[in-house]
């Protein structure tokens, strides 16, 4: 046993044990977030997919014409932030932060707040500004478990 | 200590001539370095303004700042949907941007680390005396 003690005690000393550690954690640091870029990339892709698949089940019809340019990435799949476009109820379309119109679909158990207030769904209109928390479902929508109706931010001057 | 076993005569004042060789090459070899460290510094700086400049953009138009808001407004709901609001904030993140700025920061901090452990020190009052 006093080998092993003498073992322990000059690996604790020796420079090259703290090498070695350094590198196991930063190994180990770098496989977490790989891990964690695969699995929020993962998310993100499914909501796309779904919500490209749905799109006329929740939006109705596209609109004919040139649909614009395609976006930088893809919408967040566990919520999203930006402008209330239309309202019909449970679902309301949101335009996300970069311009894509997300489906939020409103439950019995979401929660709504404005201010220090719960309010109904109903009272929820066109035109408002809201963040949204919640998962993503089969069909491409975010079913929500909070919404925060937040005072429209400020319109830049062009 | 060296030993002399074969002695030689040496010109006269060569130790001080390879002296100050050594003296002058070390003090061009730390002028360079601190070039180097300088223009990496600044080169580093004058990166961290368009760096930060798109972070903030990319936190503000991802919606990044307003999902962190929704933590004090609404922190006890936030918190019993944990997952969600950390999917959330993870996929919201603007993930370039932060590494441009964190890279350059760090770059910032190595060079200026440099910079002061190997600038000359001014001699003390009582070395000039």
């Amino acid at each position: 046993m006093q080998w092993l003690k003498r073992t322990i005690a000059s690996l604790g000393n020796s420079i090259t044990a703290g090498r070695i550690t350094a590198i196991v954690l930063t190994v180990a640091a770098a496989v977490i977030v790989f891990e964690a870029g695969i699995i929020v990339g993962l998310h993100k892709a499914r909501f796309e997919t779904a919500r490209g698949e749905h799109y006329v089940d929740n939006f109705g019809p596209r609109p004919m014409g040139p649909i614009g340019g395609m976006p930088e990435g893809f919408p967040a799949a566990h919520g999203t932030v930006g402008k209330i476009i239309t309202v019909n109820l449970p679902i309301i379309a949101v335009e996300g932060p970069d311009g894509i119109e997300v489906p939020v679909e409103v439950s019995e158990t979401t929660r709504i707040r404005k201010g220090f207030d719960d309010i109904r769904a109903e009272n929820i209109g066109t035109g408002q500004f809201i963040v949204v928390i919640g998962e993503p479902s089969p069909q491409g929508r975010i079913i929500a478990k909070l919404i925060r109706v937040l005072p429209a931010p400020p319109v830049k001057a062009p | 200590m060296i030993r002399n076993d074969y002695p030689i005569d040496t010109p006269a004042g060569l130790e001080d001539r390879m002296v100050f060789a050594v003296d002058r090459h070390r003090k061009r070899l730390r002028t360079m370095r601190l070039a180097g460290y300088g223009t990496l510094s600044i080169a580093s700086a004058a990166g961290m303004i368009p760096a930060v400049s798109g972070l903030a953009t990319g936190l503000s138009q991802s919606g990044f700042l307003r999902y962190v808001s929704l933590a004090f407004s609404d922190g006890s709901a936030v918190w019993s949907m944990g997952r969600d609001f950390s999917l959330l904030l993870a996929e919201s993140i603007p993930f370039t941007s932060v590494a441009a700025s964190l890279v350059l920061i760090a770059v910032l901090a190595w060079s200026v680390g440099k910079i002061t452990k190997r600038a000359p020190v001014a001699p003390a009052p009582y070395a000039m005396a």
